[in-house]
């Protein structure tokens, strides 16, 4: 008997039917994953088969979990949560209640369970020290939180565990624990998983059986090698696609010339107060780096969640007061805080999330033209003009620049993230994380933008990225940081083929096989 | 913990010290001759000054100012020349009616408030909660010295449950003094408690939309139940903020209302005090309202560090 079966699931917000017809059953001990694109409908579908949707949400169809249809009674449905499904979801910064101790979280679980379980002993199957179980959320880096996560939804003995793009959020090395630990507790317990991921890779390396979904609909199901090797639908083969970049570098229409960027043993320190009269913390985000980007090169800089990229880049962009060293841009030497106006217009930057980077209330002719203001000179006709040009430049027409961002896509709003810092013509982007928020097939497209937009403006790239296959593809030098410090240097293939640091060899150790 | 506390209350003293300089520029520097003022407009110049010499209002500003703080430390807040008594004196007759109405004022707005604005939250878009926040809407709007002729002409003149005004002291007749102590503070509660309700709503109902509280579902919680043990904490954090506030304005409040139910407050001897220009009087009360302010918000800022850890353990909030 299949421990979950859903059939004819249809879920709706007002008019808009989010989720169509999906079916899919597991048997227990089974591992499903659940792939599709945002807006699929995946996580809508593995919500409503245990009754977790938002109020707003209707749902209809056949849900049965262990052959008894999922009870209407909220007050059931939550005591078939608490004591039968266990949940980790994407966002562990935000999952965990702030103002409670680890160990209070996990008892909650044991309670509401009734498993007698012991808290160390969960911490300890999710290789967290005994001492997390008295710190409170924050207190925990990402991935710890992610295992505090796993240790909840653990302690009650789930029959099934359903995780939510579990390491999204997370970066590489962390991402292969967090799949190995998942991979290693439904072996031990026996327990089924239903793993909803973008990530075709780690369904792969998690899942025997998979589901595509697209715009609310099944599209196509079967065992991953099958699915994966020979995808009998379209959109299935655009997803297994995109999971090989097949990028290409232009040749390089200019030689490599004199220096853009240098920067002499820049450092940045944050000091945190212990308390009264006590000596403060200091932290190092930035230790003495020293680099030098010539200019129209692509320079990729990567390396684990707070090592110290972004802080980097925001003294690079004259953003962040750096604590000593120098930097040289164009020539002429600032700290991070006292870029000139007329190099500052030389610098742009390009920001992860394409969804909170635009201000809801400005329309994109207007978000696109704030920069301007670092050329006072520019009359109206001619700003319009630049608005156009820039617009025209990532693809999108002229015609959108009177439009609100929430009328475009992911893919379109980082379009217009890119059009807005090309808009001054700057030399220098710095692009962090330009395309980790967006979906797998359109992440290939933005990508190939820049390259093209490198090739026809000579821009200079810094890539900051955890994608190290289009890294590899990308950039002509690789610049690896570790703990604030630049440990490696090279190009991708020096890097990818003999990496000398530790770092390094466990970053390329940490990639998922690719799925051919 | 500790250090933080340390911190908050050095920050309060030195709030104190600024508040104090303030005071003692705003009255005993301002034009207005208290001494003339006392003798009447047909005295003359010499007995004037003498009265100056005698009240110490010749020496410099800066050794008045720290002449009036050092007293105060004492308890000596001066004489007040109008009533002829010490203020000291008259302030501790009058506290034991002011600072039981605002607390009164202060414990029922939170009791129907909160509980109020958690309903509201909980019945989000349904007639409840369009019913709850109109009411809201209307006890913010409506001024408290008119809920309080409406509560004593409905309770105490109609129905005769409770005293229309006036107070007898409490070492004479508790109960008929906590008695008159009931309209004067719905009337200062009821405006307060539908600020709280609407504040209390609100942050519940971004709370309610966070990871965690779905995370708390995931558990094994009704969507309530989630709601209740783990939102409710989180949504107090700018309650909390606002109740340190509202005590400022509810003080104010108490000014206005002692009036309307003729209760012997601090209200009715500041505003006595103020008509018949008794500076040392004004002075002296202005500041033991600023200290009970001040100290309410020390109260409200080590509250919220005991409730969220990361302002305790130095994390981002």
């Amino acid at each position: 008997m299949a421990l979950l079966e859903v059939d004819g699931l249809t879920v709706s917000f007002g008019d808009m039917r989010a989720v169509r017809d999906v079916g899919f059953a597991l048997e227990p001990g089974e591992r499903l994953g659940l792939v599709g694109e945002s807006g699929s409908g995946k996580s809508l579908s593995a919500l409503a088969a245990t009754g977790l949707l938002p109020d707003t949400a209707r749902w209809g169809g056949r849900i049965r979990f262990g052959g008894q249809p999922l009870p209407r009674d909220e007050r059931e449905r939550a005591r078939l949560r608490a004591e039968r499904v266990g949940f980790v979801f994407q966002e562990p910064m935000t999952a965990l209640n702030p103002l409670m101790k680890i160990s209070h979280q996990i008892r909650e679980a044991l309670t509401l369970s009734g498993v007698e379980g012991d808290i160390f002993q969960l911490l300890e199957e999710v290789d967290l020290d005994r001492g997390f179980a008295e710190r409170y959320p924050h207190q925990l880096s990402g991935g710890q939180r992610q295992r505090a996560m796993i240790a909840i939804a653990l302690a009650k003995r789930p029959e099934l565990l359903i995780a939510d793009e579990p390491t999204s959020a997370l970066d590489l090395i962390t991402q292969a624990r967090i799949l190995d630990l998942l991979d290693e507790l439904c072996r031990s317990r026996g327990m089924a998983l239903l793993f909803i991921s973008h990530d075709l890779r780690a369904v792969a390396r998690l899942c025997e059986r998979v589901v595509v979904m697209q715009a609310g609909r099944v599209v196509e199901h079967g065992p991953v090698a099958e699915v994966f090797k020979n995808p009998r639908e379209s959109y299935t083969r655009r997803l297994v696609d995109a999971d090989t970049p097949r990028l290409v570098r232009l040749p390089q229409s200019r030689p490599q010339r004199q220096s853009l960027l240098a920067t002499r043993a820049l450092s940045k320190k944050y000091s945190q107060r212990q308390g009264f009269l006590r000596k403060p913390r200091i932290t190092v985000a930035v230790d003495k780096v020293s680099l030098e980007l010539t200019e129209g090169a692509f320079t990729a800089l990567v390396g684990p969640s707070g090592c110290g990229k972004s802080t980097l880049a925001q003294m690079l962009a004259g953003l962040e007061p750096s604590s000593s060293g120098e930097i040289s841009f164009l020539g002429r030497v600032h700290y991070g805080s006292n870029l000139a106006a007329d190099l500052r217009r030389q610098i742009s930057l390009v920001f992860q999330d394409p969804f909170s980077s635009f201000d809801p209330r400005m329309s994109v002719a207007d978000s696109l033209m704030e920069p301007l203001r670092l050329l006072p000179d520019l009359d109206a006709a001619q700003r319009r003009s630049r608005a156009v040009e820039a617009i025209e430049a990532v693809g999108l027409s002229a015609n959108m620049l009177g439009r609100y961002p929430h009328a475009f896509s992911g893919g379109q709003r980082q379009r217009l993230a890119i059009a807005r810092a090309l808009i001054t013509r700057p030399k220098f982007l710095i692009l962090d994380e330009p395309v980790s928020a967006l979906d797998v097939s359109v992440r290939s497209e933005i990508l190939g933008l820049l390259l093209k937009l490198q090739n026809d403006f000579g821009l200079t790239y810094l890539l900051i990225s955890h994608d190290l296959e289009s890294v590899r593809h990308l950039a002509d030098r690789v610049l690896v940081m570790s703990a604030g410090e630049i440990v490696e240097a090279g190009t991708p293939k020096d890097i990818f083929d003999n990496p000398a640091h530790d770092l390094t060899k466990a970053l390329l150790a940490a990639r998922l096989p690719a799925l051919s | 913990m500790p250090g933080i506390a340390i911190r908050r209350i050095a920050g309060f003293v030195a709030t104190l010290l600024v508040a104090a300089l303030v005071v003692f520029v705003l009255l005993d520097l301002l034009p207005g001759d208290p001494a003339r003022f006392i003798l009447g407009i047909n005295a003359s110049a010499e007995a004037v000054a003498s009265l100056r010499t005698q009240m110490g209002f010749d020496a410099p500003a800066w050794q008045r100012f720290g002449d009036w703080l050092w007293g105060m430390l004492q308890g000596d807040f001066g004489i007040s020349y109008t009533q002829g008594a010490p203020v000291a004196e008259l302030i501790a007759e009058r506290i034991w009616v002011t600072l039981p109405l605002a607390g009164v004022a202060m414990v029922i707005s939170v009791a129907v408030g909160l509980p109020l604005g958690i309903a509201a939250a909980r019945r989000r878009g349904r007639p409840a909660d369009t019913a709850l926040m109109v009411l809201a809407q209307i006890g913010i709007a409506i001024p408290n010295f008119w809920f309080g002729l409406l509560l004593a002409l409905v309770f105490a003149v109609m129905l005769g449950w409770l005293p229309t005004g006036g107070f007898i002291p409490w070492q004479e007749d508790p109960v008929s003094a906590a008695r008159s102590l009931v309209l004067p503070g719905l009337a200062l509660a009821l405006p307060q408690a539908a600020i709280l309700a609407r504040v209390m709503r609100t942050a519940l109902v971004e709370v309610s939309g966070q990871d965690f509280i779905r995370t708390a579902e995931a558990k094994g919680m009704t969507r309530g139940e989630a709601l209740w043990r783990h939102g409710v904490r989180n949504a107090l954090l700018p309650v909390i903020t606002i109740l340190g506030l509202q005590f400022a304005f509810l003080i104010s409040g108490v000014i206005i209302v002692e009036n309307v139910f003729y209760l012997p407050g601090l209200g009715r001897l500041v505003l006595a005090a103020i008509l018949e220009r008794d500076l040392v009087l004004v002075r002296g009360i202005t500041m033991v309202l600023i200290v009970a302010v001040t100290a309410t918000m020390l109260l409200t800022d080590l509250l919220y560090t005991l409730v969220d850890p990361r302002v305790r353990t130095g994390g981002r909030p």
